[in-house]
C-alpha cells in the first residue's frame, strides 16, 4: 500500500455514472445512502463531481450515446480513482448482450481508455444494497495490497 | 358505446371507404383508404375524444405499416388505425402534429428508427439515435445490419 | 437578454443521464429544449430475438421501479393476441405485486420530489419507509426488485398464505406512515407555497399532449386504465380513482399520496379475498399468428404494448410505449413562464423516472427529543396560528 491507495481506501467519495441502466442499480445505489443502509457510517459519501470523486460507480451497459460522455467522465475525475461496475448491465452487458445500441461492458471502455484504470465488479441484478456495500469494502480492503 | 357500434357510427360517415377490419369486445382495428385518413384521426380525436396512446410501425416485407392507437378511456376500447406507407427510396407520410401536439416525440421516434419522413412536422431532429449512427442507419428495420455495426 | 443553461447529461441532481437546454430571460424560463437516448438499449429490437417466454425478463430490464409494469402491459399484448385465459389465482397475485410496486413508487417519488425541492428530511423519510415495502416484495416474491412474477397466461410463482398473513403488520404501519407524509406534506405552509399554482397543466393540454396517470389525473381527466379498461382483479375491489382539478405540482404530490393509501387498501382486500387453492397458470400451448395490445396502468401512467405474432415463437414487432414518452412533453406547457427554481420540480412533478444521487443529509435527534414529536408540535403550532384544525387528510375524507 502506498499513501494513494491508503488515502481512498479510508474515505471512498462517489460519483454515479449512468450509462443506460434500467434504474433499478441506481435507486438501489440511492437506497445506500437512506436510513436503513447509511454508507456514510463508512465514510463513503455521494459527490455532485466527478472531479471529487474517488470511486466512479458505473452502472449500466454503455449506450453508444452514453459512451463518449463516459470517456470525457473519465477524463475529468481526478486521479488516481477506481471504478465500481455496478450491476450485472455494467459487469458484463448481462440481458443486453445482443443490444445493438449498447457498446460496454465498463471494463472494454475504462481499458481502452486507460489501461491501468482498476475495476471492481459488483454483479446482481440489481445487487442489493447489502452486496454493494460488501462489495465496496472488500474491494477497498484489498486496494490495500495494491500500489496505485 | 363499443367497437361495433363505433364502427357503424364511422361507416355511416366514410362509407365503404373505411375498408374492412377486425374487432373483439374492447379491441377495434380499421384499414381507411388513405384519402380518408386525416378525417379519420381527427373525428376520433376530437369528436370521441381518442387520446393518441402512441404509433407503432411494422416493417413489413413490402411495406411500412403505422398503426395509430387511440384509447377511448370513457368508453373502455382501443382502435388502432393502420396506414401503409410504401418503401420506395423516400418513405414519407404526413405528421399529424397540427392535430394532436402529443404526436411530436412519438413522431420523431419513427422518423429516426424506421426513416419514415413525417412531412411538416416541426422538429426533425433526433430524439434517441446516438451520434455515432449515420442518418442512414435504421436500427428498427428488419433488414438494418447489426453484426457489421461499428464500435464506435 | 436570453442565457442557455446546459443541464447534463451528467449532472448530481439527475440520476439518469438527460440533456437539458433552459433557456432562460432574467428567472424566467422562455422555452426548454431536451436531449434523451443516452438509455436507449434498443430493448425492442432485441424483443424480436427472445422467445415470448423470455421477453417478460427482458421488459422487466425497461425500467427497474416499474419492474411489475412492462412484463404485466406485454403479459395483456401476448393474452389478448391469443385469448389466452389467466386462472383467478393468478390475477390475484399479479394485482397484489402491481399495487406494491405503486406504493414503493409513490413513496419513492415523494422523496425524491422533497429533495428537489430542497426538503431532504421528507426524502429520508419517504425511503425510510419504503423500504417496509421492499421488504414486503422480498417476502412475497423473493427479491426487491426485478420480481420475475409474470409469464404470458399466469404467474411464475405461489405467494403461501402465511406469507401473506405476515404482511398485514407491515401494511398497517405503511399506512399509518403515509397518512403522517399526507398530512406533513400537504400541511407545511412553505411547501405549500413552494408547490401550490406552480407548474399548472390545464385540462386541454393534458389532453391534447396525451398525458397520462397521476398527471393527467391532478389536471381533472379520470382517465385510470385499472378503471377504464379492467384486468386483473380491479373489477371485484373496492377503490377509488383519485382525480384533482387543481392541475399544479401540489395537485400532482396529493393525487400520488392518495392513490398509496388506495393502494395499501387494495392490498389488504386481495390478503382477505385471495382463495388458497387453485392453478396459478394456463400453461398456454403457443400464440397464434395475430396482434395483441395490452395497457396497464403503471404508477406513473399507462403502459403501452403492442405485440404481434407470426405463429412461431418469437415476436415479430413488438412496441413498448412507456408513460413518461406521453408525460415528459407536457414541459412545454407547465415550464414555460416559470421561474429556473422551480423549473425543477416542475420537470420532477410528472415523474420521468429520475432520481437523485446527490446529497445526503443523516438526521440523528438528540436523545432526550423525537424528532417526530417536535416536528408534529411545530405543525400543530402553526396550525393553530393559521386557524386550521382538521388534517389535510380528514378533511379528504370527509368529503
Ligand atoms: S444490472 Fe439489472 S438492475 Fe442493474 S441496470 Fe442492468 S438490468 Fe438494471
Amino acid at each position: 500500500m502506498n499513501w494513494k491507495s491508503w488515502g481512498i481506501s479510508k474515505s471512498p467519495w462517489l460519483y454515479h455514472v449512468n450509462t443506460g441502466s434500467c434504474n433499478n442499480c441506481d435507486i438501489e445505489i440511492v437506497d445506500c445512502l437512506t436510513p436503513k443502509f447509511d454508507v456514510e457510517r463508512f465514510g463513503g459519501k455521494l459527490v455532485g463531481s466527478p472531479r471529487h470523486a474517488d470511486v466512479l460507480m458505473v452502472t449500466g451497459p454503455i449506450t453508444r450515446k452514453s459512451k463518449p460522455r463516459f470517456e470525457r467522465v473519465l477524463e475529468a475525475a481526478a486521479k488516481p480513482f477506481i471504478v465500481a461496475a455496478v450491476g450485472t448491465c455494467a459487469c458484463s452487458k448481462g440481458m443486453f448482450h445482443d443490444a445493438y445500441n449498447c457498446v460496454g461492458p465498463v471494463r472494454k471502455v475504462t481499458e481502452a481508455a486507460d489501461e491501468d484504470i482498476m475495476v471492481l465488479n459488483i454483479p446482481g441484478c440489481p445487487p442489493r444494497p447489502e452486496a454493494i456495500i460488501d462489495g465496496l469494502v472488500t474491494g477497498l480492503d484489498q486496494l490495500k495490497e495494491v500500489k496505485l | 358505446m363499443n367497437p361495433s357500434t363505433f364502427k357503424e357510427e364511422l361507416s355511416g360517415r366514410f362509407g365503404w371507404k373505411l375498408g374492412k377490419g377486425e374487432q373483439s369486445s374492447d379491441r377495434l382495428y380499421l384499414n381507411p383508404e388513405p384519402e380518408i385518413f386525416e378525417n379519420l384521426i381527427e373525428a376520433i380525436f376530437e369528436e370521441h375524444d381518442g387520446r393518441l396512446a402512441t404509433i407503432s410501425c411494422v416493417d413489413e416485407e413490402d411495406q411500412f405499416r403505422l398503426l395509430y392507437h387511440f384509447a377511448l378511456d370513457g368508453e373502455g376500447f382501443i382502435t388502432t388505425v393502420k396506414l401503409p406507407v410504401d418503401k420506395d427510396e423516400n418513405p414519407s407520410t404526413e405528421s399529424i402534429t397540427n392535430l394532436i401536439p402529443g404526436a411530436e416525440w412519438i413522431e420523431r421516434e419513427v422518423m429516426e428508427m424506421f426513416g419514415i419522413e413525417f412531412r411538416n412536422h416541426p422538429a426533425k431532429k433526433r430524439l434517441l439515435k446516438a451520434e455515432a449512427l449515420d442518418d442512414g442507419d435504421f436500427p428498427y428495420r428488419k433488414d438494418f445490419d447489426v453484426e457489421n455495426l461499428e464500435e464506435t | 437578454m436570453a442565457t442557455t443553461i446546459p443541464i447534463g447529461p451528467y449532472h448530481p441532481l439527475q440520476e439518469e443521464p438527460e440533456h437539458y437546454l433552459l433557456t432562460v430571460e432574467e428567472e424566467e424560463v422562455i422555452d426548454v429544449d431536451v436531449q434523451i437516448g443516452y438509455n436507449h438499449r434498443g430493448i425492442e429490437k432485441l424483443s424480436e430475438e427472445k422467445t415470448f417466454n423470455q421477453v417478460p425478463f427482458l421488459v422487466e430490464r425497461v425500467c427497474g421501479i416499474c419492474s411489475h409494469s412492462h412484463p404485466y402491459a406485454y403479459c395483456l399484448a401476448v393474452e389478448d393476441c391469443g385469448d389466452i385465459e389467466v386462472p383467478e389465482r393468478a390475477k390475484y397475485i399479479r394485482t397484489l405485486i402491481g399495487e406494491l410496486e405503486r406504493i414503493h413508487s409513490h413513496l419513492l417519488w415523494a422523496g425524491l420530489a422533497g429533495h428537489f425541492i430542497g426538503y431532504d428530511t421528507v426524502f429520508m423519510w419517504a425511503w425510510k419507509y419504503r423500504e417496509d415495502v421492499l421488504d414486503l416484495l422480498e417476502l412475497l416474491t423473493g427479491n426487491r426488485n426485478a420480481y420475475a412474477m409474470m409469464k404470458p397466461g399466469g404467474v411464475q410463482r405461489e405467494i403461501k398464505r402465511e406469507d401473506l398473513e405476515g404482511a398485514r403488520p407491515t401494511l398497517q404501519t405503511l399506512k399509518e406512515k403515509s397518512e403522517m407524509l399526507y398530512n406533513a406534506i400537504l400541511d407545511d405552509p412553505v411547501l405549500k407555497a413552494r408547490l401550490e399554482g406552480v407548474g399548472v397543466l390545464p385540462e386541454e393540454d393534458a389532453r391534447a399532449f396525451g398525458a397520462l396517470g397521476p398527471t393527467s389525473r391532478a389536471s381533472g381527466i379520470p382517465a385510470d386504465a385499472r378503471a377504464d379498461f379492467p384486468y386483473g382483479m380491479y373489477e371485484e375491489l373496492d377503490w377509488q380513482v383519485i382525480t384533482r382539478e387543481a392541475g399544479d405540482t401540489l395537485a400532482r404530490v396529493e393525487v400520488r399520496l392518495l392513490e398509496t393509501l388506495e393502494s395499501i387498501k387494495m392490498t389488504e382486500q386481495i390478503i382477505d379475498e385471495m382463495p388458497d387453492e387453485g392453478s396459478i397458470d394456463s400453461e398456454p400451448e403457443n400464440v397464434p399468428a395475430g396482434e395483441g395490445i395490452g395497457n396497464y396502468e403503471a404508477p406513473r401512467g399507462e403502459c403501452f404494448h403492442y405485440v404481434q405474432s407470426d405463429g412461431s415463437n418469437r415476436p415479430v414487432r413488438h412496441k413498448i410505449r412507456a408513460p413518461t414518452f406521453m408525460n415528459f412533453p407536457t414541459y412545454k406547457s407547465t415550464c414555460v413562464g416559470e421561474t429556473v427554481a422551480d423549473a425543477t420540480i416542475i420537470l420532477a412533478s410528472v415523474d420521468p423516472c429520475y432520481s437523485c444521487t446527490e446529497r445526503a443529509i443523516s438526521l440523528k435527534g438528540r436523545e432526550d427529543v423525537d424528532l417526530l414529536e417536535l416536528s408534529e408540535k411545530k405543525t400543530a403550532d402553526l396550525k393553530e396560528e393559521l386557524g386550521v384544525n382538521k388534517s389535510p387528510l380528514e378533511e379528504v375524507l370527509d368529503e
